[in-house]
């Protein structure tokens, strides 16, 4: 019994461990280890291969169903979960499984992207390739309901999570004006929820980004270049602490624009040398009201530098003027999702961009303005056609960017179109004026499904 | 059953250290003790009987079904504070570090209850490799009415088409692509390697001093400088040198035109930096001596406190040992008492030989004439005396050195004698001719003639020559005399003039001295 709880454990850690740790890594190696050790006692023992089988949300070892203590209830949620999300409804551990291979597997398993149709074909066809012939996986037959379910509550839980931003962030904002206290406590669980569901559902979240001016410009802007710099950070593998303190700054980023007029912000025309320099000011009167506010006693240092210094560019010019010769790492990420999102937003003075053209101006500018290894990360995140980019494809029809390999169609079968290995072209870009559609309005209807 | 009696065990130590922790904070080493404890028996327990699980109740910690701790206090209950932030379950696996353990411990136990985070938001940042937790999270509130009406669309006629860019592009885009594609990349960038603990101090510090110098309203500026205080006194208080050692350098970097309207304010985070709290916290520093560099920065900042750190410093003297930590608090010294020689002068106290000691190399270090009346005083006292002569003549005026050669102490005469490298005009040649030549000469110690002739040999005059070859041409057979006369042979060669070359010549065939001869002329190439 202990030892079927103890697989559970560290079958689920191995898992977990894969996400945040290289293959050769010691922490991984030594949770696989553990794993290793604990199956070949129970290979010994049961003289026959170790069968893993999930049906309903239980799990079964060699038939039997596992009962579970209470303490490790949480740790099997988990495994069930991260299994079934993958779409794995049954592991065979064969007599001779060999550490390397558990190693692989684990990896492999732990790496893959959950809640993905093609998951489950893509881990085995892994598993083949690197030659691992001692474990074998089986699909999980009610993987459809189960991804179905889950992307519902999930994406649920995101749209959540996007409001909450918005409403700690109006709320914030009164409290700076008012000069009592930010309490960043709200911010990092709403930054922890981000980081979550970025880790479970990387697409839709990114997807939700297309959503603009809800509450106001600066309210939505700042929740979303949180939610775009949170993903960046997880990209670049920064630590749990530095990804939140980087989601506080993408939050706070334009928190001193409350102190200049709304006139100003919201200008319909051109603004004038005056105006513009108090544009200017925004950045460090931000930081300067973040730092000054009493009770925030823990100042998050990484996120108030690259507050501070957000518009200035890769080359160190821009604003404000500090005589420096590259901007903070974090800075440097928020120059190139602030610009990102605010060339997709529509403004007073200015209609939106695509999120391709957007793409492609950053792309443009690397080197001067824009650090060309986070603007290359940067599109590696986003692809080529980010999500919420309106698109024509070959059949003529209209849809809108989900991921790098899917578009949205309104009112048509998928299945009927699904006939070609490699996908359908995308023939041309169209501004949402030319589609007569809102590719916001796509995301917040999957979010709002129930 | 081992296994149950061992857990209660486990979880009594643990306890004891979450409250230890909780009393004394993080730098007690009382803390450390009970922490080693405690890791020392839950590693015990893991490599026997594998990972350990804790189920959290309002009021008990159960363990296989068995209550192995229960605080029913309302206040200080630990399992209903775990309880009450959403924490149901815990469990420790086999390769947990006492590094992780201490972390895990310190959250638990100095969790910030103000509102900036929550226990959950801490533990989950922490992201531990062997605790898994299970929490129970409160959820976020339901706003999503605020999108009703933006969308008129509905997710069940919204279908999947898969695309794709990579193999199937149309030409047009294709160029463009290629263009904006960067290099695909395995591994992160290397620019993480700045997330290091250290530049999130530089940043803070950086983003104040910048926001001084952009801040034109010099209220709040006065309110920057402010934090910048508050960040500097809760350095202290946390003991984190590294933060108070950047703040004190930069302080003094920054004390120039550009900030003179704030050097008032500077001069008061710098008192800060030197009350007596951050230098006892320094000098608590330099005798724990955890890494060198850490004891270079405590030894800095202390030396920032000049006259006020010399209690410290002699406190480090009287508990240290530690040749590196005396050594690093003597050039300190060394440099205060620069512009304070009554610091020196406070530690040449015979009654704490170790400060004694380190007062006399600083003296000898700094060459300060003013400390000879402090060091003459010692010198009689037969204890001492060996210590005191090298500073004591490194400070020396020459003339006084002379009135030490004719003191009747032997020691401090033949000190003096050897102290004497070479003769520096004509009055010290004939103070020291006229010893040769007094009827005395003969019956001073060997090592004192010795000492007078090698001196007189430094000068290359004709007298001294003449009264070399005086002695050498003395007819004896007293051993003494004939050793001093082979010493005589040397030092003329080193004095290597024609004169006495050609006083040397003379000796060539004399019993006693013609093997010295020859081996000098042989030494310096003479025929």
């Amino acid at each position: 019994m202990v030892k079927n709880e103890n697989l559970i454990i560290y079958l689920s850690s191995s898992l977990r461990t894969a996400l945040f740790f290289e293959k050769e890594s010691k922490t991984f190696k030594t949770h696989t280890h553990r794993l290793y050790n604990i199956i070949q006692q129970l290979l010994h023992e049961e003289n026959d291969d170790i069968t893993i089988d999930i049906n309903n949300n239980y799990l079964f070892i060699n038939n039997e169903r596992v009962e579970i203590s209470l303490e490790i209830m949480g740790v099997y949620r988990i495994l069930v979960n991260d299994l079934s999300l993958r779409g794995i409804g049954k592991i065979i551990f064969r007599q001779g499984l060999l550490e390397e291979e558990l190693k692989n597997f684990a990896f492999i398993v732990g790496r893959s992207k959950p809640l993905y149709t093609n998951t489950f074909d893509g881990i085995f066809e892994k598993i083949r390739e690197e030659g691992i012939s001692n474990i074998t996986i089986g699909e999980l037959e009610e993987f459809e309901s189960v991804k179905e379910a889950k992307e519902t509550s999930l994406r649920k839980e995101a749209i959540k999570n996007f409001l909450n931003g918005i409403f700690y962030l109006k709320e914030s904002a009164y409290n700076t004006i008012l000069g009592t206290s930010v309490k960043l406590g709200q911010a990092k669980k709403i930054i922890r929820g981000f980081i979550d569901l970025i880790t479970e559902d990387e697409d839709f979240i990114i997807g939700l980004t297309t959503i603009k001016n809800i509450g106001s410009y600066t309210l939505n802007h700042s929740v979303n270049v949180s939610i775009l710099s949170i993903a960046m950070g997880l990209k670049l593998n920064l630590q749990r602490k530095d990804v939140i303190e980087l989601g506080i700054a993408g939050l706070f980023h334009d928190i001193g624009k409350i102190e200049i007029p709304e006139t100003i912000i919201d200008k319909p025309g051109p603004l004038t040398p005056t105006e513009y320099s108090e544009i200017k000011k925004h950045p460090h009167l931000g930081v300067e009201k973040l730092i000054l506010i009493k009770h925030m006693q823990n100042i998050p240092a990484f996120a108030i530098r690259g507050i501070l210094e957000h518009h200035i560019d890769y080359d160190g010019s821009g604003y404000p003027p500090l005589n420096i010769e590259t901007p903070s790492l974090f800075a440097r990420i928020i120059r190139v999702v602030d610009t990102y999102d605010a060339m997709t937003t529509p403004r007073v003075y200015q209609d939106a961009r695509s999120p391709f053209e957007a793409i492609q101006f950053i792309s443009q500018n690397k080197e001067k303005k824009f650090d060309p290894k986070i603007v290359d990360r940067f599109i590696e995140l986003v692809g080529i056609f980010p999500p919420g980019t309106i698109v024509e494809i070959d059949t003529g029809e209209v849809g809108i960017v989900y991921n790098r390999n899917t578009v949205i169609l309104i009112g048509k079968q998928s299945k009927k179109i699904n006939v070609e290995k490699l996908g359908r072209k995308i023939q041309r870009v169209l501004t949402p004026e030319e589609a007569g559609l809102d590719p916001s309005s796509v995301f917040i209807a999957l979010g709002l499904k129930s | 059953m081992a296994a149950k009696e061992n857990t209660k065990k486990v979880v009594n130590a643990l306890i004891k250290t979450i409250k230890n922790k909780k009393l004394y904070g993080e730098k007690s080493q009382a803390v450390d003790k009970f922490l080693e404890e405690s890791y020392e028996i839950l590693v015990d327990f893991l490599r026997k009987f594998g990972p350990l699980s804790i189920i959290i109740s309002e009021n008990n910690l159960i363990i296989q079904d068995e209550i192995v701790y229960s605080d029913d206090n309302k206040i200080t209950s630990l399992p209903l504070y775990l309880y009450r932030n959403g924490i149901r379950s815990i469990t420790f696996l086999e390769d947990i570090s006492k590094n992780e353990l201490s972390r895990f411990l310190s959250i638990i136990s100095t969790h910030d209850l103000s509102g900036e985070s929550s226990l959950l938001d801490d533990l989950w940042e922490e992201n531990f490799d062997n605790i898994l937790y299970y929490i129970i999270d409160r959820p976020l509130k339901d706003y999503s009415w605020v999108l009703e009406g933006n969308t008129n669309l509905t997710a069940d006629n919204l279908y999947i088409q898969p695309i794709n860019v990579e193999y199937n592009l149309d030409e047009n885009l294709s160029e463009l692509i290629q263009k904006i594609k960067g290099p695909v990349t395995t591994s992160p960038p290397a620019v993480l390697n700045e997330l290091m603990e250290e530049e999130r101090e530089n940043s803070l510090l950086h983003t104040l001093f910048s926001l001084m110098s952009l801040e034109k309203k010099m209220d709040r500026a006065i309110e920057i400088v402010r934090v910048l205080k508050s960040y500097t006194d809760n350095a202290i208080k946390e003991g984190n040198i590294n933060v108070i050692y950047k703040i004190s350098n930069r302080l003094m970097e920054e004390n120039n035109d550009e900030f003179k309207e704030y050097k008032e304010y500077f001069n008061e985070i710098i008192e800060s930096t030197l009350s007596d709290e951050a230098l006892s916290l320094y000098t608590t520093c330099i005798l724990e001596n955890t890494s060198k560099e850490r004891t270079h920065k405590c030894l800095n900042l202390l030396l920032k406190g000049e006259r006020r750190a010399t209690p410290f410093a002699e406190k480090i003297l009287a508990f240290s040992d530690d040749p590196e930590v005396l050594h690093g608090v003597k050039e300190m010294l060394q440099s205060i008492g620069k512009h304070h020689p009554e610091i020196v002068i406070h530690l040449l106290n015979p009654a704490k030989i170790k400060n004694f000691k380190i007062a006399l190399e600083i003296i000898e270090y700094l060459k300060d004439p003013s400390f000879l009346p402090h060091l003459e005083k010692y010198v009689e006292e037969p204890k001492l005396t060996k210590l005191v002569l090298k500073p004591l003549f490194s400070i020396l005026p020459r003339e006084k050195l002379f009135n030490y050669i004719d003191s009747p102490n032997d020691y401090l005469r033949l000190q003096a004698y050897r102290y004497i490298k070479n003769l520096e005009n004509e009055d010290e040649m004939n103070y020291f001719l006229n010893k040769v030549r007094s009827k005395d000469f003969y019956s001073l110690y060997p090592e004192e003639q010795e000492n007078i002739l090698r001196i007189l040999s430094t000068m290359h005059s004709y007298e001294v020559i003449d009264t070399f070859n005086s002695i050498l041409k003395k007819f004896t057979f007293n051993k003494y005399i004939i050793a001093i006369k082979r010493k005589l042979i040397y030092y003329l060669a080193k004095i290597n003039t024609e004169d006495a070359w050609k006083t040397i010549n003379k000796y060539k065939k004399s019993r006693k001295l013609k093997n010295t001869v020859r081996e000098v002329l042989r030494k310096y190439g003479k025929k």
